[in-house]
């Protein structure tokens, strides 16, 4: 008998934190699956393409884009955040990959916003946005989980929502459409992670990881 | 035992645990093994008309530990005896101690179990702050800066888990804290306990040669530190300084400098050296700690932050600690400890100082500090609503009570480390409503904005934007980092070194291997390997912390959360939204900047 016993199978496995915190839906898992093999462009070029053309086409095109403007705009994103989904940078900088897809799918929606003149529900969408993302954050490190099927597949993932949001756009349904979509995502999230939380309080069966971040302890 | 009867505002702590706390503690292993300078067990030294055992055991039963073994040598067998009662098994040595501890630990049922030394002298609270921390699963107790004449052993840390620990037959490549003897292990890890222990009583009962190598060389290492010790008070000394001036973190390298001479320690401190030097390789505790680490187990972290903690192995030291510990205002030394060390300059300077007394005021009124969390989430919220007028007075109005909520958001984190009633609920409420109230906030802004002609949208979005992607960054290297210290992977308990000295020794064998230049040039001495540009960059960012007010200035340059309240506060009362959210994107852009060279030269240097 050695020493080093593995205490691994004690532990509640945690799930790879960058792949949570990316929110992928089925679309980003479709074209990674696809194309990820195929693109030799290295993860983290994608990323800063996918990212710089967004925000390069929000501060130059801004609120006067044409509807062609956006649709190209939504594919690249698609496109390039899409194929990193099966594909990952250097692992000494996963760090930037959650920050990078957040920029792109928050700055796309306020842009697509911002042609119809609906910027402030643009903010309610990304407001309603964080708490679902926040909450993945803190779910992870406080109980070790993350949330049910249902609720990831009506959050439709970064991929889905930029499309919704698109055709929200095409259809000539914004700002109502968006201000409705922000209250039922916030609506269904919140009562989701009360729920979850007062199950998990009752049973308090498994001991998650708990790290505080030192530093910035936020 | 006048001082552990002072309970903060007269708390008493649960007596048990809650059922399924995974974390709870019933079992104390106390080892009383320790010789003192007599001969006699150090455990049962004096203390106020009674023994240090006693004393502890007291503790312990307060703290609803009941369980109790005491490991004693055959020879104080009786003494310890008419002290603990049948709780006394003996050991004839420290493989015994081991094998009693592994017993105990592969014992079925039951939950955590505590090891400590029978002869350590500290406040109930700083064994509770350990003891009753459910954050903490398997962890020790920590301390700083320690003198040179302490009898214990080093470890290092790191993101708040133990990754290497020392024991008189181990080695801890450059330790950042001191192991006060005080080690929890969890239902959970008892497998573990058990396995390590039971391996390590195989081996302490006849040491390896990579073992006793190791104690031979603390022998030095220790002379050398009393000896500096000794130089350093009589310079202080002749200065009319204390005594008590503490020595620095040893030099515990393998590649330590040589002494200039020979060195000649003082008569009381030869003795001090002999007594360590005895007592070492009885210290069951420090091996037990070496066992969990190496056997790759989450050891946490508890620090003893102000409090007292001694271990006398004489009864001049025992009644040293019996006069010191009674300068201590248990509840004044709490209260600071509930102020978070890592907080930003804002928090720490202009809300932290008041804030703790709010935090006793609330801890005397029985509130819990998910109460005091949620309050301050309406206060943010109203803060919003008077932001969201647009007018003069909203602007100001807002300003001040975006403070009061801040101030009652620092006041729940005390509340909760001053009475330790920490959850997960409260940490997850805590962040999540934190985040709420800031963007709340932006939204309150741009709505009054709006009211007033001028509509700041898009820099409300791109606030929150910035805002989120910033955190998410610190959330995902917080990840990596910690994930990089669980992938170290731990030798196994036979050899002396960790993980990181056998690394370097492999290194210097590695250069050694490589062809000798030309006998007649001269060889520097220990050329040093050429450093990565990433490297020299960090180290030199590092070595400018030490100058005043760097650390601080750093912390601030990073825009936490107690500078981005302040800030929103100070130009909404001041200007107006539009110039919040221009400064928030400003100060946010500059972190960014910040934060992201430094990362991205940590990921280069990796």
């Amino acid at each position: 008998m050695t020493a080093t016993v593995a205490p691994a199978e004690q532990r509640p496995q945690l799930p790879d934190s960058v792949a949570v915190y990316r929110d992928d839906g089925p679309i980003a898992q479709a074209i990674g699956s696809a194309l990820g093999r195929r693109v030799p462009i290295p993860a983290m070029a994608l990323l800063l393409l996918g990212a710089g053309t967004i925000l390069a086409l929000t501060a130059f095109a801004g609120s006067d884009a044409s509807l062609g403007l956006t649709a190209a705009g939504v594919v690249v994103l698609l496109l390039t955040f899409g194929i990193t989904n099966a594909r990952y940078p250097k692992e000494s900088f996963h760090w930037a990959v959650p920050s990078l897809v957040r920029i792109g799918e928050y700055t796309t929606l306020a842009w697509l916003a911002a042609t119809a003149d609906a910027l402030p529900a643009a903010f309610a969408l990304i407001a309603a946005l964080t708490f679902r993302h926040y909450d993945l954050v803190y779910r992870l490190r406080h109980r070790a989980e993350i949330p049910p099927a249902w609720l990831n597949r009506l959050a439709a993932g970064w991929d889905g929502r930029v499309i919704i949001a698109w055709l929200l756009l095409a259809l000539g349904a914004l700002p109502a459409a968006m201000y409705v979509w922000a209250g039922l995502l916030g609506a269904v999230s919140v009562a989701e992670s009360v729920v979850s939380w007062r199950r998990f309080e009752r049973s308090r069966a498994t001991a998650g990881e708990f790290d505080e971040i030192e530093g910035e302890g936020e | 035992m006048s001082d552990t009867g002072t309970a903060v505002g007269g708390r008493a702590p649960a007596a048990g645990a809650p059922v399924g706390d995974p974390t709870a503690v019933t079992t104390a292993i106390v080892t009383a093994t320790v010789p003192a300078d007599d001969g006699s067990c150090a455990a049962l030294l004096r203390w106020e008309g009674a023994t240090l055992l006693e004393r502890l055991l007291g503790q312990l039963a307060e703290l609803g530990i009941h369980h109790v073994r005491v490991l004693v040598r055959p020879a104080h067998e009786a003494a310890v005896r008419a002290v603990a009662g049948d709780r006394v098994r003996v050991c004839a040595a420290t493989d015994a101690d081991l094998r009693a501890i592994a017993e105990a630990a592969a014992a079925p049922g039951g939950a955590g179990i505590v090891i400590l030394p029978g002869e350590i002298v500290t406040h109930r609270e700083a064994l509770a702050g350990l003891l009753k921390d459910p954050r903490v699963v398997t962890g020790t107790l920590l301390g700083g800066g320690r003198r040179a004449g302490d009898f214990l052993f080093r470890v290092r840390s790191k993101r708040g888990r133990v990754i290497s620990a020392a024991s008189p037959y181990h080695f801890a490549n450059r330790p950042t804290s001191a192991f006060l003897g005080v080690l929890k292990v969890a239902a959970a890890d008892r497998p573990v306990l058990a396995a390590s222990a039971a391996r390590l009583a195989e081996l302490a009962a006849d040491p390896p040669e990579e073992w006793r190598d190791e104690l031979e060389r603390k022998r030095e290492m220790w002379r050398n530190s009393l000896w500096r010790a000794a130089q350093r008070s009589e310079e202080d000394d002749e200065e009319g300084d204390g005594e008590d001036a503490p020595v620095d973190e040893f030099d515990d390298g393998p590649e330590e400098a040589p002494m200039p001479f020979d060195v000649t320690l003082s008569a009381d401190d030869e003795q001090l050296l002999r007594q360590k030097l005895a007592a070492a390789p009885q210290d069951a505790t420090a091996l037990a700690l070496v066992g969990m680490v190496r056997s790759g187990t989450h050891v946490g972290v508890t620090r003893l932050r102000r409090l007292f903690w001694a271990r006398p192995l004489s009864p001049a030291s025992a009644a040293r600690a019996e006069v010191d510990i009674r300068d201590y205002d248990e509840d004044k030394v709490l209260l600071d400890s509930a102020v978070k060390a890592s907080d930003g300059f804002f928090t720490t300077f202009f809300v932290s100082t008041y804030s703790r007394y709010i935090a006793r005021w609330a801890a005397h009124r029985g509130f819990t500090p998910n109460q005091v969390t949620t309050v301050s989430l309406f206060i943010g919220i109203l803060a919003a609503a008077a932001f969201a007028t647009g007018e003069r007075w909203g602007l100001v109005a807002g300003a001040i009570l975006l403070q009061a909520a801040f101030t009652t958001d620092c006041v729940d984190g005390q509340l909760a480390r001053y009475t330790r009633t920490f959850s997960k609920l409260g940490a997850w409420l805590d962040s999540i409503f934190d985040r709420s109230k800031e963007y709340v906030c932006f939204a309150g802004l741009a709505i009054g904005a709006s009211a007033t002609g001028d509509p700041v949208w898009g820099l409300a979005c791109a606030a929150i934007i910035l805002q989120t992607a910033r955190h998410f960054s610190d959330f995902s290297f917080g990840a990596g980092q910690t994930r990089l210290i669980g992938d170290i992977e731990q030798p196994p308990v036979e050899r002396a070194l960790d993980a990181a000295a056998i690394a370097a020794a492999e290194r210097r064998a590695a250069r050694a291997a490589q062809p000798e230049p030309t006998e007649q040039a001269p060889r520097p001495a220990e050329p040093a390997p050429p450093q990565p540009f990433s490297r020299r960059v960090l180290r030199a960012w590092h070595t400018i912390d030490r100058l005043p007010g760097v650390r601080w200035l750093k912390r601030m340059a990073a825009f936490p959360i107690g500078e981005r309240f302040a800030a929103i506060s100070l130009t909404a009362a001041l200007f107006d939204a539009r110039v919040t959210f221009i400064v928030l994107l400003t100060w946010g852009g500059f972190a960014v900047l910040y934060t992201l060279s430094g990362r991205v030269l940590r990921s280069i240097a990796r």
